[in-house]
């Protein structure tokens, strides 16, 4: 080959290449741009999240939603009835119209809900219990008689779609907006739907750009390429100052926790925790004031619970949680039997009171540097701390969390389900679907709450099992060690105003207005 | 010439069916459930029932050694599964990252060989100056800075103070060359001091002085003399490079949020997304020993006295 040729061929390969990556069109005018998280929306058949998970851009919608006390509302059903034993009879909301024309009645519902609710196995729906009872009606029952499914149905998993269109590429829903174009990792566009039944959104347009990285999207802000960033995590404001002319923070209520989870059935050399007044040592050898002075802008309060007391109409009354009282922690690992020694850390059976704490869920960017602060604090008290921090959720459970490996894990997450029994349940009842929280589960008299408030039949009933279940959880059996409640953080371009959800999955960033 | 070709092509292909079983062992031993982290994700409990389905869908349900073998049959029928993530066909994923990749592979080999040759070339004419002193504090600085921070400083200077360019970079040219330039800055110096040295040496040599003698201009002696000795060592070193980045620059491709094979690649890790990544390793390890063939067939070409052997063949 000559080298000319040799060059030409070169050069047609280059141009080659940058035809095939498409121009990203610019924004057109009067368009809302959303800086997004990582893509992982998904467009297998079961497992369908395109344009509800996450970000949710209002294409499709659930059944039920939640309201701001976290309790499933009226949304494609007008209106419900459990009947008993996980039989529901449910009433469509009239004129509501798929993007396309088709009306949502009982025989859409019906096909729609066998390809995109009784898919997800959690809710529990039997699809074979689908039955039309007149246009606007429809009966439905769950598969293991609950009586919460229609509070699992607000999930965003659970939005529905014109079965036909969901081989992925354009999903046809009845919500205020509907899809115009969708490039994998790249961006999602969607436009205004005239005929929705809610009324018309305030922005025609919405476009959500994909920026995986999350400083990527805070520079993207600052530089008005986005107007608002949805998906914030919590290192992102570790690069604000506050009164940051450049950006706006926007908070909800505290919704999430930063909790310890407590080892309570490691085998040796993890099960010092076994002991409760071990645990409750720790719970009380913390300044919670302290971490939330220091952690996420100083946003955070401190935490009693894992669940926020607004939600579910909980109430503040329980659990109690700890205050810090170093006197009394000393006290309890006294009488424990571990004395500290020369160097004020403890010791029993010539065997050191040493722990190891994972740092953390999600990972342990999302915590700095609060697993520092904790080692200070129960240093004072004579417990040494061992911190491993792990970046990845994956080996956090794999490596860790699923086989005990440690004493204390450290996770910052939240409930973000209208079902009150969902986060206790999975988190501490023996049962757990989730292998990792297994070591964390009481036992009895927390399963026995727990089976009840899944088993009732009025919510008040049930919510009144899952507050017990949540005073024994933490207040009697210190399984967990709660730090800090946290709110759902959304940032904005100065002269954005959002109506801020604490559920970011649920705030529709179409409604938001945009100032001079 | 053929028995160079054939022995090539033999070790090629070995070098191939290695990689694709290191390939499938190393995701497959690497910690995580890939079924249980996409339904984490999606934020439903992993019920044993629905876990079960899963795995068996995605064939994680039987031994390794079977898994592998039918990989490799699906792999003969150019079948490279499906996403467990996305829930697309993995070519497809391949396909429509491979691209982006390409783009910026591209342009930063064509920086990283006009930087080499230009700051070597540089410092040779003047390998005590202070223009050397500052190309070797440059060089030194290049290699250590992290690229994440380097990428991120360019990217606030370049977009969010100046406004010389965006952060979300598009696939216009403007668009490609910070993210191209960020990216060819260290092996582009760090070849450049190499090109410095081989040329400094070069001048030395019989040929060369005989050249200068001759009264050859410096130009002509450059290129004839210099160029063509050290010309096969520099293509083997921009085609490694270029392999490198045939595989993903996988920060860069983060910072500026272009959606290219580095991207891909670090989501699937994310996801433990399994078909993703084998295909992803066993691409980017076919696309670095094809670059790298075709480097040694160029620097035999190239070279003068290869060729002469290639006769003697």
């Amino acid at each position: 080959m000559k080298r000319r040729t040799f060059l030409k061929a070169g050069l047609v390969a280059s141009s080659a290449a940058a035809n095939c990556v498409r121009t990203d069109r610019e924004a057109p005018k009067g368009t809302l741009r959303v800086g997004a998280g990582s893509d992982r929306y998904n467009t297998a058949p079961g497992r369908f999240t395109l344009t509800t998970s996450r970000p949710n851009a209002h294409v499709g919608e659930p059944p039920a939603r939640p309201n701001n006390r976290f309790e499933a509302r009226p949304w494609l059903f007008e209106s419900w009835t459990h009947e008993g034993e996980g039989a529901y009879v449910a009433h469509l909301r009239p004129g509501v119209l798929f993007h396309d024309g088709t009306a949502f009645t009982a025989d859409t519902f019906i096909t729609s809900a066998r390809q995109f609710i009784a898919t997800r196995d959690f809710i529990g729906l039997d699809p074979a219990s689908l039955r039309r009872v007149d246009d606007g009606s429809v009966r439905f029952r769950s598969k293991t008689g609950s009586a919460l499914m229609v509070d699992n149905m607000t999930h965003p998993s659970a939005c529905l779609f014109l079965p036909r269109d969901q081989a992925g590429r354009k999903p046809i829903g009845t919500g205020p907006y509907r899809m115009v174009r969708y490039e994998p990792q790249r961006v999602l566009e969607v436009e205004r739907f005239d005929g929705y039944w809610g009324g018309q959104s305030k922005q025609p347009r919405v476009m959500y750009r994909f920026l995986a990285d999350p400083q990527t999207r805070l520079l993207a802000l600052r530089a008005s390429e986005v107007d608002i960033v949805s998906d914030v995590v919590p290192e992102m404001l570790l690069s604000i100052e506050k009164n940051d002319p450049g950006v706006t923070v926007l908070r909800s209520r505290p919704i999430r926790y930063a909790a310890l989870f407590c080892n309570l059935h490691g085998a040796p050399p993890f099960h010092t925790l076994r002991d409760l007044r071990v645990r409750r040592a720790l719970a009380l050898a913390i300044d919670r004031e302290a971490l939330a002075r220091v952690m996420y802008m100083g946003q955070a309060v401190p935490a009693r619970g894992v669940l926020p007391g607004w939600m579910f109409n909980l109430g503040d009354e329980f659990p109690r949680g700890f205050g810090m009282d170093t006197a009394q922690a000393t006290r309890l690992l006294d009488d424990a039997g571990w004395t500290r020694g020369a160097d004020g850390m403890r010791a029993r059976d010539g065997q050191r009171l040493r722990l190891r704490m994972v740092s953390a869920f999600p990972n342990a960017s999302s915590v700095k540097p609060m697993p520092e602060m904790l080692a200070q604090m129960f240093s004072t008290i004579g417990v040494a701390t061992e911190i491993v921090e792990v970046e990845d959720e994956q080996v956090y459970y794999s490596a860790y969390a699923d086989r005990g490996q440690a004493d204390l894990f450290l996770e910052l997450a939240g409930n973000a389900n209208a079902d009150p029994t969902f986060l206790l349940y999975n988190a501490f009842h023996t049962a757990t679907p989730w292998p990792s929280y297994r070591f964390h589960a009481p036992g009895a008299e927390v399963d026995a709450r727990l089976d009840a408030a899944r088993h009732g039949t009025v919510r008040e009933e049930i919510v009144a099992h899952v507050r017990e279940a949540h005073r024994l959880i933490v207040d009697k059996h210190v399984a967990v060690v709660p730090l800090l409640s946290v709110p759902a953080f959304v940032l904005t371009r100065p002269g954005v105003a959002i109506n801020m959800f604490e559920n970011v999955d649920w705030i529709d960033f179409g409604d938001a207005t945009i100032g001079a | 010439m053929r028995g160079r070709l054939g022995r090539r092509l033999l070790w090629t292909l070995t070098t191939i069916a290695l990689m694709s079983m290191v390939a499938f062992l190393l995701v497959a031993i690497a910690p995580g459930d890939p079924v249980v982290a996409e339904l984490r994700f999606m934020g439903v409990p992993a019920t044993p029932n629905t876990v079960e389905a899963l795995r068996r869908e995605f064939d994680l349900d039987a031994p390794l050694p079977v898994r592998y073998a039918r990989w490799i049959v699906r792999l003969s029928r150019l079948d490279l599964g499906e996403s467990i993530a996305s829930g697309r066909p993995v070519a497809a994923e391949l396909a429509r990252a491979l691209p982006w990749t390409l783009q910026l592979a591209f342009v930063s080999l064509v920086m990283i060989v006009a930087l080499s040759l230009s700051t070597g070339l540089a410092a040779a004419l003047h390998p005590y100056g202070r223009l050397t002193t500052f190309l070797r504090g440059l060089t030194i600085m290049a290699i250590s800075i992290p690229v994440y921070w380097l990428a991120l400083a360019a990217v606030g200077l370049g977009a969010v103070v100046l406004g010389w360019s965006t952060v979300v970079s598009d696939a216009s040219l403007g668009g490609l060359l910070l993210p191209a330039f960020i990216l060819s800055l260290a092996p582009g110096l760090a070849i450049g001091r190499v090109v410095r040295q081989r040329v400094i040496d070069e001048r030395l040599e019989d040929h060369v002085r005989l050249a200068v003698a001759l009264g050859r201009s410096p130009a002509q002696i450059l290129i004839q003399d210099v160029g063509v000795v050290i010309g096969p060592s520099l293509v083997t070193m921009w085609a490694t490079t270029f392999g490198y980045l045939l595989g993903g620059a996988v920060v860069v491709e983060r910072i500026f949020d272009r959606p290219g094979l580095g991207n891909l690649a670090l989501h699937a890790i994310a996801a433990r997304d399994y078909p993703v990544l084998q295909a992803y390793l066993l691409c980017a390890g076919v696309a670095f020993v094809l670059v790298n063939a075709a480097a040694d067939l160029l620097s035999a070409w190239l070279d003068p006295r290869l060729r002469r052997s290639r006769v003697d063949d």
